[in-house]
């Protein structure tokens, strides 16, 4: 008997510890729980509360997605209607694809094509990049190939969006790989691939060493070629094609791939189209990227004032973290370059 | 820094600032010093006062750097050497 009291008085203090722990709950965190246990009820429309399994016993929400409507992208959707309920009113006023509120459009779909690209996205448009490419025919990206005489046109779809101008031989070569199909491994060994990577090349550069100098000096028309050659750069078309990309280089001779019409919009609303001689001789001579030209121009850390020259001309200096553009804000050309120093950038970031 | 100019890049800083830009003028002419055997002069200065000078002479070569084509003058010539020397 003596042992029994002994047992008892060990087990007081636990079931004092139990019955502590579930009063100590406050009754609002009891109804929280309670709310949580019967959100996995699936008897809860006809009033019946059997007993429901949790881990947590309700200090957590346990059960997930049981709502009919669910939100997919820009759309809710009932599940078990199988119908669309309704659309996600930001979404249409916020455009993703355009980030202009003004602009409304959606996605209705991913991309048909989207198998066949399977590293990208079914719901990116040009690559993910509209500076660079258009998609005149919203297939697959292809090269356009216009004859230069008759303007006629065709696709081969070798996964890069450009035009290029091509003379009559080069058109119907095209012709025959337009007829090839898709340029891929499954048309196309090794071999060939590399012929019309080299076809491509030369149609868009030239084929030989005077053709490309001759398309250079389309562009420039004053020689500066050979200054370009004799800068150091060690691969100079590869530069004037960036150039070119940013759509900083208007025209476009034989061969020469056309010139998207891109302008380069500065931080103050001026519009830049182009270059001087002198502005892109020395943005190439000093290093200058196309990139630091482009923040320069729209994220200038400093904007001078507006200088007249002695001939009347206007000209603006947009200092950017890596590069000082110098534009004639009448023309739109730039006309000058220079390396931002490091300080510099330092001080007006800091002023910033 | 140290900086290395032509003979006729020197002379022009040097009298331009001196209309110009008085303060820096000076602080250029007290660290003057002549290359023995060598067309160049060299001057030792600070790399804020070499921003200064770096600064005016871009807006110099705005204002008369260029002829009607574009193409540098002679000053501009000189003004570009400054902007290249004083970069740092």
């Amino acid at each position: 008997m003596k042992n029994y009291y002994i047992v008892l008085l060990f087990l007081f203090p636990f079931g004092m510890g139990f019955a502590q722990t579930k009063d100590s709950l406050s009754l609002e965190e009891q109804n929280r729980r309670e709310k949580n246990i019967q959100a996995g009820n699936p008897f809860k429309k006809f009033g019946y509360k059997p007993k429901i399994s949790t881990l947590s016993k309700g200090k957590y929400l346990e059960f997930h997605d049981l709502d009919s409507i669910v939100q997919i992208g820009s759309f809710t959707f009932h599940v078990k209607k199988r119908v669309i309920t309704g659309y996600i009113v930001k979404e249409t006023k916020y455009s993703e694809a355009t980030l202009r509120p003004e602009i409304v459009s959606r996605w209705f779909s991913p991309d048909p094509l989207s198998d066949e690209f399977p590293s990208w996205s079914p719901y990116t448009f040009t690559n993910d990049n509209p500076i660079f490419f258009t998609d005149p025919t919203g297939l697959a990206p292809e090269t356009i190939y216009e004859n230069s005489i008759t303007g006629e046109t065709v696709e081969v779809e070798d996964g890069v969006d450009k035009t290029i101008v091509v003379d009559e031989e080069g058109f119907e070569e095209a012709k025959k790989y337009s007829e090839k199909g898709k340029v891929n491994k499954e048309n196309y060994t090794p071999e060939e691939f590399s012929e019309y990577e080299n076809f491509y090349n030369n149609q868009l550069y030239g084929e030989t060493s005077e053709d490309r100098i001759s398309n250079i000096l389309d562009y420039f028309k004053d020689g500066l070629v050979e200054q370009l050659l004799d800068s150091g750069l060690k691969n100079p078309y590869q530069d004037v094609a960036v150039l070119e990309d940013y759509g900083l280089l208007s025209g476009g001779g034989k061969n020469a791939a056309r010139g998207t019409g891109k302008i380069i919009k500065a931080a103050n609303g001026l519009e830049i189209n182009g270059f001087v001689k002198h502005g892109l001789n020395r943005i190439i001579q000093r290093g200058i990227s196309p990139g630091s030209i482009v923040d320069a121009l729209k994220n200038p850390l400093k904007v001078g004032k507006v200088i007249v020259d002695k001939l009347g001309r206007q000209s603006q200096r947009f200092i950017g973290k890596a590069g000082e553009i110098v534009v004639n804000p009448k023309t739109g050309k730039i006309i000058s370059g220079n390396p931002t120093s490091s300080k510099k950038a330092a001080r007006l970031l800091k002023r910033k | 820094m140290e900086i290395k100019l032509k003979k006729n890049t020197k002379n022009y800083l040097l009298i331009t600032l001196q209309k110009e830009k008085e303060d820096i003028f000076l602080q250029l002419k007290l660290n003057e010093k002549g290359n023995l055997g060598s067309s160049e002069y060299t001057f030792k200065i600070g790399e804020d006062a070499a921003d200064v000078i770096r600064d005016w002479a871009m807006d110099k070569q705005q204002s008369v750097g260029f002829d009607e084509d574009y193409d540098l003058t002679n000053e501009g010539e000189m003004l570009q050497e400054i902007i290249d020397k004083f970069y740092s």
